[in-house]
């Protein structure tokens, strides 16, 4: 973690990535992992980007996964916190993936008023991140930027808009990535992920294992240049993928993509 | 039920591979032969499997020793509710195979399941028809598995420190007891 000052600003966390069930039970935050942070905190922000909420399950979103949010808002100040526009639990069972959400009246109905529960209980800024769309698209009531506009117009939250995420939707369904920009309202995109992943069977995955590709990078670019309240830029990489790619690669990483981005 | 409802139930039964019963939603009729849903299922039990090979170490390469992990884990996966975080994953994948008739199998995953315990300060006894350490050495180096052992039971006690004990067997015809495992406060015995 120390080999990551002066290459990174912020640590974007996820919750129930460093989680574990304790005797009793409960599913806690690592202390070991929470003690790491504190020494950071003098030169490092924090922020918090969960997967397991599951803010667009039909039934109830993950209340433990709001347990280890707020044990982790009391530990380290975040500058903000976010999630994915998705669903990942079922009547109690996890899918084991990532189902992105119909763009429908019902599904927005269904996350603005979680969203506006998240932004009460907190009180501190919410964004959302689209997720990639593998199955082919349901009958939807508005187009992909116009749902997410709605969103935010209705609950105020802001957005992370991931460059290798649009990518894979291009790749894999053709989804016109400009015309998408062209119609979202960029002065709620507050974050840029950028990651790099692999093709199979034809399909590019968001299993965020590789480096980023130019046209990633270039993309996020395009992105920055759009918008007016962009905070951060974040590089995701899953630990899995630590071992495959090397801590001098990803540091490596690191400094090409703040000298190409900052420049 | 509401149509999204109707479509995430009918998603949680195509992943898990069962059937969607009473849905005439068409965008489910649609993607229920499609390869993007062949893929997804595929990712989902990629990402299964590689938590189960990284968390359960030994279990999962004593099960592809013996041909049976892919089976083990969609079948885990498949039938049961699952938690959305990887340490409890591993803990229901490990109890669930407690209750199979391979004795080694059953003593691994006890022993990775006691070890996932230790840092909440558990201590835990499990019995075994073999000696452990040749268990675990022969996995950790690709060697050939030790036979059951006809003379002794081992137990070992997996705590800060690791205790194993070979007890002599009973004999089957004087039918002499074996002396019971030292049972600490905090422990769990897992038979």
């Amino acid at each position: 973690m120390k080999g990551l000052i002066g290459l990174v600003d912020v640590i974007e966390v996820a919750p129930d990535g460093i989680a574990a069930v304790g005797e009793s039970g409960a599913t806690r935050l690592r202390p070991e992992v929470l003690e790491e942070f504190g020494p950071l905190a003098g030169t490092m922000h924090f922020a918090a980007h969960g997967v397991g909420l599951s803010i667009g399950s039909y039934d109830h979103w993950n209340e433990t996964y709001l347990g280890l949010l707020d044990e982790l808002m009391s530990s380290v100040n975040l500058m903000w916190h976010s999630e994915h526009l998705a669903c990942t639990t079922v009547d109690g069972q996890n899918l084991g993936t990532m189902l992105a959400m119909p763009r429908t009246e019902e599904a927005l109905e269904l996350v603005s008023g979680r969203v506006d529960q998240l932004q009460w209980r907190y009180g501190k800024e919410f964004l959302l991140e689209h997720v990639i769309r593998l199955l082919p698209e349901p009958e939807a009531d508005y187009a992909d930027a116009d749902f997410l506009n709605e969103l935010v117009r209705r609950t105020g939250c802001g957005l992370i808009l991931d460059a290798y995420n649009l990518e894979c939707d291009e790749v894999n369904h053709g989804f016109d990535i400009n015309g998408f920009l062209e119609g979202l309202d960029m002065s709620a995109v507050r974050e840029i992920h950028l990651a790099g992943g692999v093709k199979q069977n034809g399909f590019q995955l968001d299993i965020h294992s590789r480096l980023t590709e130019e046209s990633t990078v270039g993309l996020a670019r395009r992105i920055m240049a759009r918008s007016p309240n962009l905070g951060l830029v974040t590089y995701e990489f899953l630990t899995e993928a630590i071992p495959l790619l090397g801590t001098d690669a990803i540091l490596g990483e690191l400094r090409r993509l703040r000298g190409v981005l900052l420049a | 039920m509401s149509r999204l409802a109707e479509q995430q139930r009918a998603l949680l039964a195509l992943i898990k591979n069962k059937p969607v019963e009473g849905c005439d939603d068409e965008w489910v009729i649609r993607i229920k032969h499609s390869p993007e849903l062949v893929m997804m299922r595929e990712i989902a039990r990629w990402w299964r499997q590689y938590q189960v090979s990284a968390l359960c170490r030994f279990t999962a390469r004593l099960l592809k020793r013996r041909g049976m992990f892919e089976e083990a884990v969609n079948r885990y996966f498949e039938e049961g509710g699952t938690s959305a975080f990887i340490e409890e994953t591993a803990r229901g994948f490990l109890r669930s195979l407690f209750g199979g008739h391979d004795g080694m199998l059953r003593s691994v995953a006890m022993t990775e399941l006691g070890m996932l315990g230790v840092k909440e300060g558990l201590r835990t006894v499990v019995s075994w028809d073999e000696n452990p350490d040749l268990v675990f050495a022969a996995l950790q180096h690709g060697a050939e598995l030790p036979e059951l052992d006809e003379e002794f039971e081992y137990r070992l006690t997996i705590g800060p420190r690791l205790d194993c004990e070979r007890v002599r067997r009973a004999d089957p015809c004087t039918g002499a007891a074996l002396a019971p495992p030292r049972a600490d406060h905090g422990s769990q015995e897992l038979t």
